[in-house]
């Protein structure tokens, strides 16, 4: 039965202000700085069979409009009522995609059946494992980052399960907050029920059945629309994580976008395979999982702001998943910096559909600032303090509407930061500076948008800093239509004194008393032609502070002189640069790191080489791409990969182990 | 003679009541370029229609838009913000937040404009977290901000630095050097402003606060000039957010506490009413043209929220709660592109208007639909000073909803309505629920031009059973600043563990905070053995970033025990549980204030029949129309009882009272409607 349409806007509404009155009790419940603070945290409404049909606008992470928690509520033999369930495995049903995201679900039931599941999830600061904070790119293995619970009930018809949660709280290293966490999401499940209850008095039992999968259908038929006015196309794009292990080799994401009318096809063909690392994406190989559409609802949400969202978004696209790579790993590959990964997903992504709407979407948002966590003895209590300091953003890339706003707006910026008036009080650190990073948007017509940098000192010795998600220290945002790509990020040690170490991608390290830190994320790509930009506006960068009085030469052409600009002077330059420039005139900008790069990883080659690694058993291709990429070196190759098929067959002679897992694997 | 006015957007409310309580009210067309001039006038209005007289007025309380217009139009000062060396950006950073959290295409969403980067400098120093004086403050520093602030044409100064509210010392001596070189300049301390931790919310108030300070100043000084000129020898009280009243020189040295110095008025207006007819728990909902604002009155108070809105940016200031959603009776219906029927948040505003107004309105909008259901006589909208075009309304209605929706034009006008009313049952959850107050227990007070006719059906939607209709639902802000108490608040940051605190140590602070907000009240014009005294304490559980506001009774015994309980007895309100643990005292409050009495008001009812025809009106459930009788407002006497449905039809307001509701005339005139058959 499909329900009226006045009846579906009224029941439309009554179910996102029941998924925010969730949100809100989980929000201002909450116990640790990270979930009070940052909002990583979801709630929403799912089906009986799981896909999420209403979730908030306005509070909490982005990331799973589209989950499904079908899977996990199958490993569930039976529902009664009070009982509510949590999982936090990766490699149970792939609804959790890192050990620290707790996912709660409870049925809610009228006349004895179940009419829908209550859901959400909370990032726990820790869960154990081999590192505070639980994450780190240096594991391996799913086992070192922290304990796993498989789907399970916590609470039985209303009672809590105490065994399982001490299991979960002997195995963490702050168990008062994940505890405290709990309870909060304990208690937003428990407002969801209610709301539910509500909305069946309200509305019937029959209507609110039928009207939840509307609502789908309804959300379905709202990206049709957006997708069904992009021009048809295939749409490449690649990008890079700058090491697949420490010290290792470029990571590559790639994908071919292909729309046809009203329908997207994401083949991911020609991404690395699966890494020895923590930045694997745990998708499942399900061609929607919630990972995948998450830079795909930004852009139709981007494109047109009246979509509302749920899972129904996701019904127009599908995917291709090679088995065995970084977007569709095999047990038990770690994952828990997928959000490292998941965000230059979302960039990729952005990349592919930016050819298809290049006048609506804007260039690259910053990324590869790390979320920083500090792991001390606080000397005034001689308490340990484990806490999130901040997430290290960026800027929103330049766009056809404008400059990319400055310090936040990248994609990752449903994180907000901690002020420093909470941190000095709460961690035993001294703030030196927070604040926009000069110089650090890339030029354009509209800039993008200036990186953040943070300098602080540690005042105790052995204080653990954790940098999690450090990246784009090499491959920077790209520039779109002329515009330039960002700075890259960094991450300095003691900067200003001879003890400078420039501490590169490195996610953990030990500090003591007196040592400074100096950590800024990369800044956004700007969009259109640098020479095109108002002069006025450049100028009023300058004296911002955002952009240098050279940079305004060598990248606007523009003059600067005492209190103003030298109109004649820059007329001048900019003709001058405006010739310089007509050689190199490309869609992307992608800075300095890729193209040295890529002058030896042109894609012909590295699609030979997604090729060769493809043909291998999953265990053999990390290997054999790092032997590979050793071999190769610098070497500039335009010889459409002759060398690299060159270079395997010279592998293959090498390593008779491999030719026997290969036959092993045909037969 | 005591007079309210109160300043809106588009009318200058007045509202005077007599020793006896006879009440005058009326409305003149705003004066936006120089609001002071509508006041002006109507006062001579008064005096020349009324024979008030200047002399006579023993109070003039004003509401006024001045502090928002200001932001709303950008037309405040040129702000310099001074901060601590490294932390320059904080304003412009902000907490991150995003209003459209799923869009990479991004506006700015931090009050950049306040002090965009060239005229933010920072100065060598440093306060620690416990208030210790890290590194002292350079001089020399401060000298050469002076300078660069003077070359960016700077005429108000914010300075904001890193845990001033710990410790002023630095603020208050960069104060002392910049009016040694720059005498006239305005400052604004974070540290007097909002001593209150987190740098950025701290920023902002007072980066605001400078930026509408010199048109504040300006605009008061002005009224209180032209008062005096016009022979007005009361003093002139301002409406404070928070809704208690402030004498005007008080007002102008804390300008950022005056910006929903309007809506404070209704609200506290709508308690007035309560009080008048013993309602203590009323959900005030007041419907315009394009929005409509709701606000929660528990237990005879506000509610308030320590942080409010203002153009979209959050301000860490007291505000009356008041939640404005984008509907109203301009607000356009449209099908969306799956086909969605959806109400706003898009207006037509006043001009050009609903299609019915005939003034080029093609878009179908809520006041259309009720024309078409028969809820507005065509002929007597606004008291019959326009008539308004049906024809226009079904034509647009037809087009753009009935026929893509397939379905009559009748069903198409109901089904507007009705989406527009669960949006606004959403408003009132999102006031209510989410404050932990379940709305069957209110009581739903009407107000604005549009409030009356919606009023009921909002209520059965929310379960509520009563609904009253004010004499003059149109004028009771105005009204509402006669009601309020001289009021002062003075808060900042305590920060201990309740557990590890003393009596002693609570009772020290809060006397240094009553002695500021005792000097701030022997300002006005008050008997100081008439202020009441009442403290509150901001509490949140050890480690959690949110606080509660909780009533500290001094006077009792064991008060910090009692506080304790009362935090839980609100957590558990709010939040649906609390559990026994450590809390902390974030910050420590003082209330004083000087209630003002009022007077009851007499009814005014002109003799006569108050049925006045019978007219066609749409009724819900069967779209077929129906006979309904017509009821004249000013003849309606006490305690005259009729049943719906029924329209009662008044100048400045129709009012909508479906089948199964009743409606009584209380004796303060107030119009009270139930739902039959229901126990309370």
């Amino acid at each position: 039965m499909k329900i009226d349409k006045v009846t579906l806007e009224i029941l439309k509404n009554h179910c996102r202000a029941a998924a925010e009155s969730m949100a809100y009790t989980l929000y201002r419940t909450a116990h640790s700085t990270f979930v009070k603070e940052t909002e990583d945290f979801t709630t929403g409404l799912a089906t009986p069979d799981g896909e999420t049909f209403a979730a908030p606008v306005e509070l909490g992470v982005t990331w799973f409009v589209g989950l499904n928690y079908k899977t996990v509520i199958d490993m569930i033999a039976d529902y009664e009522e009070g009982d509510i369930c949590i999982t936090n495995d990766p490699y149970s049903g792939h609804v959790a995609t890192h050990s620290p995201d707790m996912h709660c679900w409870k049925p809610v039931f009228f006349g004895g059946e179940v009419v829908c599941f209550v859901v959400g999830h909370i990032h726990n600061t820790d869960v154990g494992g081999a590192v505070p904070a639980s994450i780190s790119r240096t594991l391996s293995e799913i086992h070192q980052e922290g304990i796993r619970i498989p789907p399970a009930k916590i609470v039985k018809r209303g009672n809590l399960n105490k065994e399982l949660l001490d299991i979960m709280l002997t195995n963490v290293r702050m168990p008062e907050q994940n505890w405290g966490d709990l309870k909060a999401q304990i208690a937003a499940m428990n407002t969801g029920e209610r709301r539910v209850h509500e909305m069946i008095k309200k509305f019937g039992i029959d209507t609110f059945r039928s009207g939840i999968y509307d609502l789908l259908d309804y959300a379905e038929a709202q990206s049709r629309a957006i997708v069904s006015k992009l021009p048809d196309g295939e749409y490449f794009f690649a990008d890079y994580m700058d090491e697949d292990s420490e010290n290792g080799f470029p990571c590559r994401l790639a994908l071919n976008l292909i729309i046809k009318g009203e329908h997207l096809t994401l083949d991911f063909t020609g991404t690395d395979p699966q890494i020895e690392s923590s930045i694997n994406i745990p998708t499942g190989g399900q061609e929607r999982h919630a990972l995948l559409m998450v830079g795909v609802i930004y852009v139709l949400y981007s494109l047109d702001s009246r979509l509302f969202l749920n899972a129904g978004v996701c019904r127009v696209a599908n995917s291709v998943l090679p088995e065995g790579t970084v977007i569709n790993p095999k047990f038990p590959a770690a994952v828990g910096l997928r959000t490292l990964s998941v965000q230059r997903l979302m960039g990729l992504i952005f990349g592919a559909f930016v050819q298809a709407a290049p006048e609506q979407l804007p260039a690259s948002p910053a990324s590869g600032g790390p979320i920083m966590n500090v792991n001390t003895i606080d000397n005034r209590t001689g308490r340990r303090v484990v806490a999130a300091i901040g997430p290290i953003t960026g800027g929103a890339g330049g766009s056809p509407l404008g400059d990319g706003t400055e310090g936040s707006g990248a994609n990752s910026s449903f994180l907000k930061n901690t002020p420093v008036e909470i941190n000095e009080v709460e961690v035993p650190i001294k703030m030196h500076r927070y604040g926009l990073s000069s110089g650090s948007g890339g030029a354009g017509k509209y800039r993008g948008g200036t990186a953040i940098e943070m300098w602080f000192e540690a005042l105790a010795p052995n204080t653990r800093v954790t940098a999690r998600n450090m990246d784009r220290t090499r491959f920077s945002s790209w520039g779109f239509l002329g515009g330039r790509a960002g700075s890259p990020s960094y991450f300095l040690l003691n900067p200003d004194t001879n003890q400078r170490r420039d501490l590169g991608n490195l996610d953990f390290l030990t500090i003591d008393p007196g040592d400074i830190v100096h950590v800024a994320s990369g800044g956004a790509g700007g969009w259109g032609d640098p020479l095109e930009r108002d002069a006025g506006m450049v100028l009023q960068d300058v004296r911002r502070g955002f952009v240098s009085v050279e940079a305004a030469r060598r990248d606007y052409g523009v003059i600067v002189a005492d209190e103003g600009y030298d109109v004649e002077a820059t007329r001048l330059e900019r003709s001058k640069l405006a010739k310089q420039k007509k050689q190199r005139d490309q869609l992307f900008d992608y800075g300095e790191g890729r193209r040295t790069f890529e002058e030896t990883w042109t894609r012909e080659n590295y699609d030979v080489l997604t090729k060769i690694l493809a043909g291998l058993p999953i265990h053999w291709r990390f290997f054999i791409k790092h032997r590979i990429f050793e071999i190769i070196g610098k070497q500039v190759t335009n010889d459409n990969g002759e060398k690299i098929m060159a270079c395997y067959a010279q592998l293959l002679e090498e390593y008779s182990q491999l030719r026997e897992a290969m036959q092993d694997e045909v037969r | 003679m005591r007079i309210g006015v109160d300043v809106g957007g588009t009318f200058t409310d007045f509202s005077c009541i007599s020793p006896s309580g006879r009440q005058v009210a009326f409305k003149l067309p705003s004066t936006p370029d120089d609001p002071s001039e509508a006041v002006i006038l109507g006062l001579r209005e008064l005096r020349d229609k009324f024979d008030i007289s200047p002399r006579d007025i023993s109070m003039f309380a004003h509401g006024t838009t001045v502090a928002t217009n200001a932001v709303l139009e950008r037309k405040g000062a040129t702000v310099g913000l001074i901060t601590t060396e490294g932390f320059r950006d904080v304003l412009e950073i902000g907490r991150q937040m995003r209003q459209k959290m799923y869009s990479i295409r991004l506006e700015p969403e931090t009050p950049v404009f306040l002090a965009p980067g060239r005229r933010r400098v920072s100065v060598n120093e440093r306060i620690g977290a416990d208030g210790a004086i890290i590194k002292s403050l350079d001089e020399n520093n401060v000298l050469a901000a002076v300078e660069r602030l003077r070359a960016e044409d700077v005429n108000s100064l914010a300075i904001t630095l890193l845990f001033s509210f710990m410790n002023p010392i630095h603020e208050r001596r960069i104060k002392e050097i910049v009016i040694d070189h720059w005498p006239d300049m305005l400052i604004s301390l974070s540290s007097e402003v909002d001593p209150v931790f987190r740098e950025y919310e701290r920023t902002v108030v007072t980066a605001f606060d400078a930026y509408i300070k010199p048109t504040v100043d300006s605009y008061l000084s002005k009224l209180k000039t032209a008062l005096l000129q016009e022979g007005v020898t009361a003093p002139l009280q301002v409406m404070q957010s928070r809704g208690g009243l402030a004498g005007a020189e008080t007002a102008r040295m804390r300008p950022v506490r005056l910006f929903l110095s309007g809506p404070a008025g209704g609200v506290i207006g709508g308690l007035g009413e309560g009080k008048a007819n013993t309602f203590g728990n009323l959900i005030t909902v007041d419907i315009g043209g394009t929005s409509c604002d709701i606000a929660l009155i528990s237990e005879s108070k506000p509610l308030l929220r320590q942080e409010g809105v203002i153009d979209k940016f959050s301000i860490r200031v007291p505000m009356v709660d008041v939640n404005a959603i984008g509907a109203g009776g301009g607000s356009i219906a449209w099908i969306d592109e799956s086909g969605g029927l959806r109400v706003g948040p898009h207006s037509a505003g006043s001009e050009p208007g609903p299609a019915c107004y005939d003034r080029g309105g093609v878009h179908p909008t809520v006041t259309d639909a009720s024309l078409v259901s028969g809820l507005l006589d065509k002929n007597y909208f606004a008291g019959g000073r326009f008539r308004l075009n049906q024809e226009k309304s079904c034509a647009v209605i037809d087009r753009y909803i009935a026929k893509p929706l397939g379905i009559s034009v009748e069903h198409a006008a109901l089904g507007i309505q009705k989406v527009l009313i669960s949006q606004m049952s959403e408003g009132v959850r999102f006031v209510s629920i989410k404050q932990g107050f379940d709305p069957r227990e209110f009581v739903l007070l009407a107000l604005g031009g549009a409030g009356p006719l919606y009023a009921c059906a909002l209520a059965e939607e929310l379960n509520i059973g009563r609904v009253l209709v004010p004499r003059n639902p149109g004028v009771l802000s105005a009204t509402g600043l006669l009601n309020s108490s001289v009021e002062h608040e003075i808060s900042s940051s305590f920060n201990r563990i309740l557990g590890e605190t003393s009596l002693a140590e609570v009772s020290s602070a809060l006397s240094l905070l009553d002695a500021q907000a005792q000097k701030l009240m022997l300002k006005e014009a008050v008997e100081m053995t008439d202020v009441e005294v009442s403290y509150a304490a901001d509490i949140c559980y050890l480690g959690q970033g949110y606080y509660l506001e909780v009533p500290l009774e001094i006077e009792k015994s064991s008060p910090l025990e009692l506080a304790y309980q009362n935090f839980l007895k609100i957590h558990d309100r709010i939040y649906g549980h609390s559990v026994d643990g450590p809390v902390r005292i974030v910050n420590l409050r003082t209330v004083h204030k000087v209630p003002t009495r009022s007077e009851i008001t007499q009814p005014e009812i002109t003799r006569g029949e108050p049925l006045k025809v019978h007219r066609d009106i749409l009724i819900e459930n069967d779209g077929k129309f129906e006979k309904v009788p017509v009821l004249q407002r000013a003849k309606m006497p006490v305690e005259f009882y009729f049943e719906g449905p029924a329209i009662v039809e008044q100048n400045d307001t129709t009012t909508w009272i479906p089948k199964e509701w009743c409606g009584t005339v209380l004796n303060t005139s107030t119009l009270l409607l139930e739902m039959m058959g229901k126990k309370f």
